[in-house]
């Protein structure tokens, strides 16, 4: 084995976290390698030293704490338990029908917006003169026996004469 | 595991804390209390910072024991928690430049100032030695977060390869390689004192 594949496998090796072939492998390679066999020496001292990573002394007993802020939460649990029936749990429910709500809204706001503004004007033949003309949006629905519907009968009727 | 026949083991404790048992809780508690707060703290290297997280993985058991599945080893289950609390916590933490959560050189004064005796005879060796643990605290805190973590998991805990694959949904090759960096590194950092 290469020094290179060895020691990429020096730290499994020392855990004897390989099959006892490889394990073999290596120890021939080591014994014959200063190199590797000192970095394994390195690797122990190394891994020796964490050693001094000690606990420090705990404070008070965390029980009464945890306990403390378990019986807290218990506490308001059928508040909570409403309030999750109510508000939390449906929320996405609710989300989607207030979406909803305001599609149908926006649309028939922006529907009586173009109705008012938007719509193009059509301008009806004088019939008499003197009069004023007036204007009825185009595609609106006219009232039936309306001033409006007689002027857009009586125009349509005359356009169809080829009368101006 | 039960010790003899009239302690409960883990699996039923756990079952019991589901069905919100305080004194099963209690007894769980007690039993890795030790082992969590140890862990905790040398990950993260600061005993405030340790103490608030072992409250909240404890909370974590209480609330989320019915989820706990009884063909599951406990102590696996555990330290997967832990392990992911306290990785969680260092990404925050990392994500928030508001300076180090650790300074070495207070820990361990607060920490070893009583529970260490000062050597009268031989004051050099005393400091030569709170140095080294300095160094030592400050390589660990130096590794990538999983690295520090695999290197805890083995080191303090004794878990297996397989068994910190399981804890840190990895495969076995994928630790031996975070166990392999992490030695190359503390090897780097700490040669003064090997």
């Amino acid at each position: 084995m290469e020094c290179r594949g060895v020691r990429k496998r020096l730290k499994a090796f020392m855990d004897s976290e390989m099959s006892p072939e490889e394990k073999e492998r290596i120890q021939d390679h080591l014994i014959s390698c200063l190199g590797c066999s000192r970095l394994v020496e390195e690797f122990s001292k190394t891994w020796n030293l964490l050693a001094t990573l000690s606990v420090p002394e705990r404070s008070a007993d965390l029980v009464p704490k945890i306990i403390e802020r378990i019986d807290a939460e218990e506490s308001k649990g059928f508040f909570k338990k409403l309030m999750d029936c109510l508000i939390f749990q449906p929320a996405p429910l609710l989300a989607g029908l207030a979406l909803l709500a305001g599609l149908f809204l926006g649309g028939e706001i922006g529907n009586s917006f173009y109705s008012s503004a938007i719509a193009p004007k059509v301008e009806l033949k004088r019939i008499t003169a003197g009069e004023e003309p007036f204007y009825i949006e185009a595609f609106a629905d006219l009232a039936p026996n309306s001033l409006e519907d007689a002027y857009f009968q009586l125009s349509t009727e005359s356009e169809g004469r080829g009368e101006s | 595991m039960a010790e003899n026949g009239k302690q409960r083991n883990d699996e039923d404790l756990i079952g019991e804390v589901a069905r919100k048992d305080h004194d099963a809780f209690r007894n769980l508690y007690g039993r890795y209390q030790g082992k969590v707060c140890g862990l905790v703290y040398r990950y993260i290297g600061n005993q405030g910072v340790a103490e608030d997280l072992v409250q909240e993985i404890f909370l974590k058991v209480y609330r989320s024991a019915g989820k706990f599945r009884p063909k599951a080893k406990f102590s696996t289950w555990l330290y997967k928690l832990v392990a992911n609390h306290c990785l969680n916590y260092q990404r925050y933490v990392r994500a928030r430049p508001s300076g180090s959560i650790t300074d070495s050189e207070t820990e361990e004064r607060r920490n070893h100032s009583s529970t260490q005796a000062v050597d009268p005879v031989d004051p050099e060796t005393a400091l030569y030695e709170k140095e080294r643990r300095s160094a030592v605290r400050k390589a660990v805190d130096s590794l990538p977060e999983r690295q520090r973590m695999a290197v805890v998991l083995q080191r303090f805990e004794g878990l297996s390869y397989g068994e910190i694959a399981g804890v840190m949904d990895c495969s076995v090759k994928a630790v031996e390689s975070l166990l392999q960096r992490a030695m190359e590194e503390l090897r780097d950092s700490l040669k003064k004192y090997c």
